[in-house]
């Protein structure tokens, strides 16, 4: 491409004119141009060369995060999913855990044009086998849900045209190799038409534009659903067209949109209360013939709340109870204080920008901790200067795991500023 | 990922994978091919390459957040809007002279280009342009030829004839500009 010659600073040839004649009819390229005109260096090659390297870094990386965290978003769903219908059952009083039939479908996906691959024609995936083994121990008062170890193993067969294809997967949680292109995701009923489903896709983001992770987006009425990732993005695949879709996150007002395109792009509003106000009332009721999905006994004592009395050994456990309210679980660093603090010291990085300069003092952090014990809502409730807070930000979203809790917590990061 | 075929694949189809697959890679590839452009609209706006290199960035991670929000139909005229705006915002920050850009008004249609290129465009048709030409002033007429005839590039022609890049840039606007009217007038 001749651009490349115009930016190493050749003006000169045919070539040249031919972009130039170009450039007369293209504003952007006539633009571009003109800015090769107006600075000259000998490094522009090079700094293109060097931009281009950190776009590449900067979407792959992203990408793996996006699909672990997405495959586990969904595993915990389904985990999640079956902790409720237990919780709803009565009669139910297995303490071992064993093995349900949950339906789940893999959708496969991105199917590139010209690879070599046979070409998969209506994948019509057939309902599969999952065993949601959970081992939990007892006396364990908050369990999080990270000791349990799901095993997904899939046969399917799909009609190619010529060859037969078998997909065998195992998806480990605790290591970091996740199967390319492959969403779960578990749906209540098994669909076999599939004619008027869409895949709705979008973006949820608070009213200051930022990307809320962790919502709940859910076909009202159904089990069917998934919760936002860290940026705020969800796929939901099999959408009845003209369904309700629901926004659900605590602390903003639920919101509810027709799924009539496969983009749905959601804002929500923070809710006036405060989050202390906020009361949770455990579970609805439901029959269990009503449920399609896993229903798997638990171990009671693998649930995270310690029982204190006969009110809140039965809460949470019986439909339509809800002393939830009344424990509140603080939560802590998982590695125990002492190593939480090490850790904080050991990372620290101090700002060197102007208006931190000198300054001494700490800054408070007020956050929640989610199911997989990582902080979110992350607050800044006493600011040092703008970089500092941001370094405790970047400290605590980095750092260690937490324990789970319902509660919020503080955390203090002590800066002192060269000056 | 298949390099050499995603290579292949137009602005809209990588948006369209990016969109459909979530895969942030695709939309990687789609902005480095711009890359070169967009560096170069920042270094005309902003005129300081490692500024224009900041914002290039900043274009990257703004849009990279965006893109999927909007319904953009063609890639290349949407990140060239963004790019411009962002670039004017950051100088009506630094409170530095804004540049204008007086090149978008006077693009012309390229009719004329056509006429000049395709020979035997109708007898008369070239008859007219002719005529036209020879009409023009000498240094219009003479940078007109070099450009569209002989193919010479601004530079060359600076080379050869001892004008500025300015001067042979605003000789072949304004010839442009009268060979458009005089033709008109003639072709009725």
């Amino acid at each position: 491409m001749n651009l490349y010659q115009y930016i190493q600073g050749i003006r000169r040839g045919k070539e040249i004119n031919r972009l130039e004649r170009e450039a007369m009819n293209d504003p952007f390229l006539a633009d571009a141009l003109d800015g090769f005109d107006n600075v000259a260096d000998s490094n522009h090659e090079h700094r293109i060369k060097k931009m281009r390297t950190k776009v590449l870094s900067k979407t792959k990386r992203k990408k793996r995060i996006i699909r672990y965290a997405g495959i586990a978003a969904s595993l915990l769903f389904i985990i999640g999913i079956g902790g409720y219908f237990l919780l709803n059952d009565n009669r139910v009083t297995e303490k071992q855990a064993d093995v349900n039939v949950a339906q789940k479908q893999i959708v496969e996906q991105e199917t590139l044009p010209e690879t070599k691959q046979p070409e998969v024609k209506q994948p019509s995936a057939k309902p599969l086998l999952v065993q949601t083994e959970i081992d939990s121990d007892k006396e364990q008062d908050s369990t999080p849900l990270s000791s349990v170890t799901e095993k997904i193993t899939s046969r399917e067969s799909i009609d190619t045209i010529d060859s037969e294809m078998e997909v065998v997967m195992e998806v480990a949680m605790a290591e970091n190799v996740m199967p390319d292109d492959v969403t779960i995701i578990a749906s209540g009923v098994q669909k076999k038409e599939n004619e008027q489903n869409l895949t709705v896709k979008g973006k949820v983001i608070d009213t200051k534009g930022m990307a809320l992770p962790a919502v709940a987006v859910t076909v009202k009425g159904t089990t069917i659903g998934v919760s936002t990732n860290e940026d705020g993005d969800y796929t939901l695949p099999d959408v009845p067209q003209g369904s309700v879709l629901q926004y659900i996150l605590i602390g903003y007002v639920a919101q509810e949109q027709t799924a009539e395109k496969s983009t749905v792009n959601v804002v929500l509003v923070e809710e006036a209360k405060s989050l202390d106000e906020i009361v949770v009332v455990a579970f609805g009721t439901q029959k269990r013939e009503s449920v399609v999905g896993s229903i798997v006994p638990a171990d009671t004592a693998s649930l995270a709340i310690p029982p204190k009395s006969l009110e809140n050994k039965t809460g949470g456990r019986i439909a339509n109870t809800d002393s939830v309210k009344k424990k509140s679980i603080k939560p802590k660093p998982a590695v125990g204080k002492k190593e939480y603090k090490k850790y904080l010291k050991a990372n620290i990085v101090m700002p060197q920008s102007e208006g931190c300069k000198g300054k001494k003092g700490t800054v408070k952090l007020k956050f929640l901790v989610d199911a997989t014990g990582r902080p979110v809502n992350i607050r800044v409730k006493q600011s040092l200067c703008p970089e500092a807070d941001r370094e405790a930000i970047r400290l605590l979203e980095h750092g260690p795991d937490w324990t789970y809790g319902n509660r919020e917590v503080e955390i203090k990061v002590k800066f002192k500023l060269p000056k | 990922m298949d390099r050499k075929n995603i290579e292949k694949l137009s602005d809209e189809d990588l948006l369209d994978k990016y969109k459909n697959t979530g895969d942030t890679e695709y939309f990687g590839i789609l902005y480095n091919r711009y890359i070169p452009l967009l560096y170069g609209v920042c270094l005309k706006y902003i005129g300081d390459a490692d500024k224009s290199q900041d914002a290039v960035m900043q274009i990257f991670e703004n849009v990279f957040s965006k893109i999927l929000q909007y319904e953009v139909r063609t890639f290349r005229t949407w990140v060239y809007s963004v790019a411009k705006n962002h670039c004017l915002q950051m100088l009506r920050k630094g409170k530095n002279e804004i540049h204008v850009d007086f090149n978008s008004e006077i693009m012309e249609s390229d009719k004329i280009l056509n006429l000049l290129n395709e020979e035997g465009s109708g007898e008369e048709r070239s008859a007219i342009l002719r005529q036209c030409i020879d009409k023009l002033p000498d240094k219009q007429r003479n940078a007109i030829l070099r450009f569209f005839m002989e193919e010479m590039s601004y530079q060359d022609i600076v080379d050869n004839d001892g004008y500025t890049v300015n001067q042979v840039k605003s000789y072949i606007q304004n010839g442009k500009r009268n060979l458009k009217i005089c033709i008109e007038k003639n072709s009725k």
